[in-house]
């Protein structure tokens, strides 16, 4: 039975972009048939993240303005068995689909593939009602701020209002040293206010940036501690149970020194 | 596709539902209205009843042309016109009830009270003209405005307003954890004190009542002799 899953937040620059390709890829990597879909018309990035943009020849518009067929949009990441992304058009904006069309379109995806992952854009207006019109559970990602939290408080009512009610939490960026100062929001705060279920931690990475940049996904590299995150929630999503990373160790080289000489917290 | 059909008067709990054919004219859709507006004098024998629309989106003067009919009207005794529905209503419920739900003689027991089971998000508000009760936590962003008192079963961190109707006697407001970001009562409002935004879930969560005394809003443990004391004022 193939999902549909939706990665959203309401507040911009949270990494839904960024998670989206990783957990697609992850769950890729385990043997499933994925497809990434880029909802975010007009401002589309997955490709580029994904570092497949000059493959691009049709985009979600012209499948569902009858331009091509749905297999002629299908960009196949060759580094990945089973892993396709559909593009979003970056000269139309978030008008160009409806919710109707976008549920068709999944149901069409369905056919062939166990997951359709669905990159949304921020904000709560016309382009985040397309994105999940057609989902069938929300990825709900949030930074430990203020801002980001009361954001995905406010999506998880309006994911309940037009009845995605599968709803899960991926806490983003989290700083463990900060949080321990109690300069940013304690995981257990967060899951307290928004009260859904947590299905994935992940700590800030620098490494993220560099492999954004590359144009690979971050599960790719054995060594970045939030792509291993990624791969515990592409696992949790698979049904299995995975503990949580233990985030106060491997911080970095320092932090490991630290720990060698006695020096830990 | 027979006319008859296109509109629908319905009966319900908060008055009458009038569902109107998403395909059809507003032509017909008028024609009709006022058909089984006749037919139903008999039926409503002069009932007070709200009204609300449903079904097929009208512009702004086609509301106004169908309102025009009901408040011409003498079959019905209309008591309140609901808008229009919006396609996607996120206030939880507005219920804008014409009557007195606080006997000007100054007792709280006439208090009509609306219940909401589930959290309140940001964004999501609810207004009553009675006492609201939350099953759940009010969370930063939402809203309760209530013409009587507030009982929060939760942590309560939105913005919370009772006793706005003035006849509401000795109004208060409950909760289970009292972090609201403003909290007004009556005529008086106060806000929480300034930076304190990174809240502890450790903190052991106590009960407490929010009250006025000499439009001062005071919170305190609740416990026998608060209540008898705010009560006895």
């Amino acid at each position: 039975m193939s999902q549909v899953i939706v990665i959203t937040s309401g507040k911009g620059g949270v990494g839904k972009t960024t998670t989206t390709a990783n957990i697609g890829t992850a769950l890729s990597l385990l043997g499933n048939k994925v497809v990434l879909l880029d909802a975010d018309i007009g401002l589309r990035n997955l490709d580029v993240v994904m570092g497949l943009e000059n493959r691009i020849v049709y985009d979600i518009v012209d499948v569902v303005e009858g331009r091509c067929r749905v297999k002629q949009a299908l960009i196949k990441d060759k580094r990945y068995e089973g892993l396709y992304l559909m593009p979003a058009a970056q000269t139309r904006d978030k008008d160009a689909v409806s919710p109707e069309q976008m549920k068709k379109l999944c149901e069409q995806l369905r056919e062939d593939f166990d997951y359709i992952v669905i990159d949304c854009p921020a904000g709560i207006e016309q382009g985040f009602k397309n994105a999940i019109a057609g989902a069938d559970r929300a990825i709900v990602i949030a930074t430990p701020e203020i801002s980001a939290v009361r954001d995905a408080d406010r999506i998880i009512g309006m994911l309940e209002a037009h009845e995605v009610r599968d709803q899960a939490l991926v806490i983003n960026r989290v700083r463990m040293n900060m949080v321990k100062r109690g300069d940013m929001m304690a995981i257990e705060d967060v899951v307290d206010l928004l009260a859904i279920d947590l299905i994935g931690v992940v700590p800030d990475d620098e490494l993220i940036v560099t492999t954004t940049n590359r144009g690979e996904p971050a599960v790719s590299d054995g060594n970045s501690l939030a792509g291993m995150a990624f791969k515990n929630i592409a696992s949790r999503i698979e049904g299995n149970e995975v503990d949580f990373l233990d985030l106060d160790k491997n911080n970095g080289f320092v932090d490991k020194l630290r720990t060698m000489f006695g020096f830990g917290n | 596709m027979d006319l008859e059909n296109i509109v629908i008067f319905k009966g319900g709990r908060d008055g009458i539902t009038v569902i109107l054919d998403e395909d059809a004219s507003f032509k017909d859709i008028k024609t009709i209205f006022i058909q089984k507006l006749q037919d139903a004098k008999s039926f409503f024998n002069g009932a007070k009843v709200n009204i609300r629309f449903k079904g097929k989106v009208l512009t702004k003067e086609q509301q106004e042309e169908l309102i025009e009919i009901l408040s011409g009207q003498n079959i019905l005794n209309i008591s309140f016109i609901h808008g229009f529905e919006e396609d996607q209503e996120e206030i939880i419920e507005s219920n804008a009830e014409p009557e007195q739900w606080f006997s000007r003689e100054g007792s709280s027991d006439a208090s009509m009270t609306k219940y909401h089971i589930g959290m309140l998000r940001s964004g999501q508000s609810i207004e009553y003209k009675g006492s609201v009760v939350v099953l759940g936590d009010v969370n930063p962003g939402a809203k309760i405005s209530a013409g009587g008192n507030v009982l929060v079963l939760g942590s309560l961190k939105g913005i919370v307003h009772a006793g706005k109707d003035p006849a509401a006697h000795k109004p208060y407001v409950i909760a289970i954890g009292m972090y609201p970001a403003q909290i007004g009562i009556g005529n008086s409002i106060a806000r929480s004190p300034d930076n304190v935004y990174l809240q502890k879930s450790s903190e052991k969560d106590e009960v407490l009542i929010a009250y006025l005394n000499d439009s001062q809003i005071y919170i305190e443990p609740i416990d026998q002799k608060t209540i008898a004391n705010i009560m006895n004022q």
